[in-house]
């Protein structure tokens, strides 16, 4: 196995995991998004997407933040520098794999 | 993997314009606006009903998304910065309107003419930024209103209307009906928009047992 092939093994566990990869994926294409807009689109339960996101916030991935907009309370969801940095490496990865096994 | 990735951020946009909440926002705007143009002839009390109204309009807007929108769908807030494509876009209609007035103003010396010219051309402009718009998000609907927009606005035109019909203050009385016309088609567009989302949207059971 070649060091490039090898290097695929260093992927982040924690970002290699379907549904966490889809909630990060997400949350880097915009500012925030709040639990319901992230279950509709995941397609997740409640208790799945709770726990990815418990996950991803224990390793300083995203922000959640409890609020308001109105009456309607949100859980917002924002990534972090050091999420959107990690996402960044993990598709850079994603994508010399893919490359190499071409 | 990349592909699909990169769909996202267009995917999740195009969502956002799936509740037609923006577009009743924009129609009743436009809609206030003609009213308001037409039936006040001061510009600071057309421009007090306008804002009142529309701050009434914003509420009402924010009710619905409220009740009935984010219990579906949830709250997205998306990055601000527009996009380089955008910036270009809107140059290039902005420049080409400010050079047609030019255009205009110098050949012409004849400010009533170029009065009769503003519909028409802000309908090119609305109507190319909405079906540029409609075409880069793939919305259809928002490239058919951008298409009306445009129509509209040159039949409303001296061209269709003839050189003596729009001259003076008739010429602005005809922006005030185009106003109204177009307010008309983005209110239909986002109420049967909406409709559609409210029956294809069901609630979130947990939202509905909360």
């Amino acid at each position: 196995m070649s060091n490039d092939l090898r290097s695929l093994t260093d992927v982040d566990r924690l970002l290699h995991e379907p549904s966490r990869t889809v909630i990060v994926a997400i949350l880097a294409a915009v500012e925030s998004a709040d639990f319901v807009f992230l279950q509709r689109e995941t397609g997740l339960t409640r208790g799945n997407l709770s726990t990815h996101l418990t996950k991803l916030e224990e390793a300083g991935y995203i922000d959640i933040e409890k609020t308001f907009r109105g009456k309607y309370p949100l859980t917002l969801c924002r990534l972090t520098e050091t999420g959107r940095e990690a996402f960044t490496n993990y598709r850079k990865k994603l994508s010399q794999f893919v490359e190499q096994t071409k | 993997m990349k592909t699909q990735l990169e769909e996202i951020p267009v995917h999740l946009r195009r969502r956002h314009f799936s509740t037609g909440t923006a577009e009743l926002l924009v129609g009743g705007m436009l809609l206030w606006g003609g009213l308001s143009f037409e039936i006040g002839r001061h510009p600071f009390l057309v421009g007090l009903v306008f804002m009142v109204g529309v701050l009434a309009l914003g509420k009402v807007i924010e009710h619905i998304q409220q009740k009935y929108i984010y219990p579906r769908s949830g709250y997205v807030q998306f990055h601000e910065e527009a996009s380089q494509f955008w910036k270009t876009a809107l140059f290039i209609l902005a420049a080409a309107i400010l050079f047609a007035f030019a255009f205009w103003m110098v050949f012409t010396y004849d400010y009533a003419h170029a009065l009769a010219w503003v519909t028409p051309l802000l309908a090119t402009f609305l109507g190319g930024v909405l079906l540029i718009s409609g075409f880069y998000h793939r919305i259809r609907r928002m490239a058919f209103v951008g298409f009306l927009a445009l129509i509209l606005g040159w039949i409303l035109s001296p061209l269709f209307l003839g050189e003596e019909a729009t001259r003076g203050y008739i010429g602005l009385g005809i922006l005030g009906f185009y106003f109204l016309a177009l307010g008309l088609v983005f209110i239909v567009s986002g109420g049967l928009t909406l409709r559609n989302y409210l029956r294809a949207t069901p609630l979130q059971p947990e939202v509905r047992d909360e």
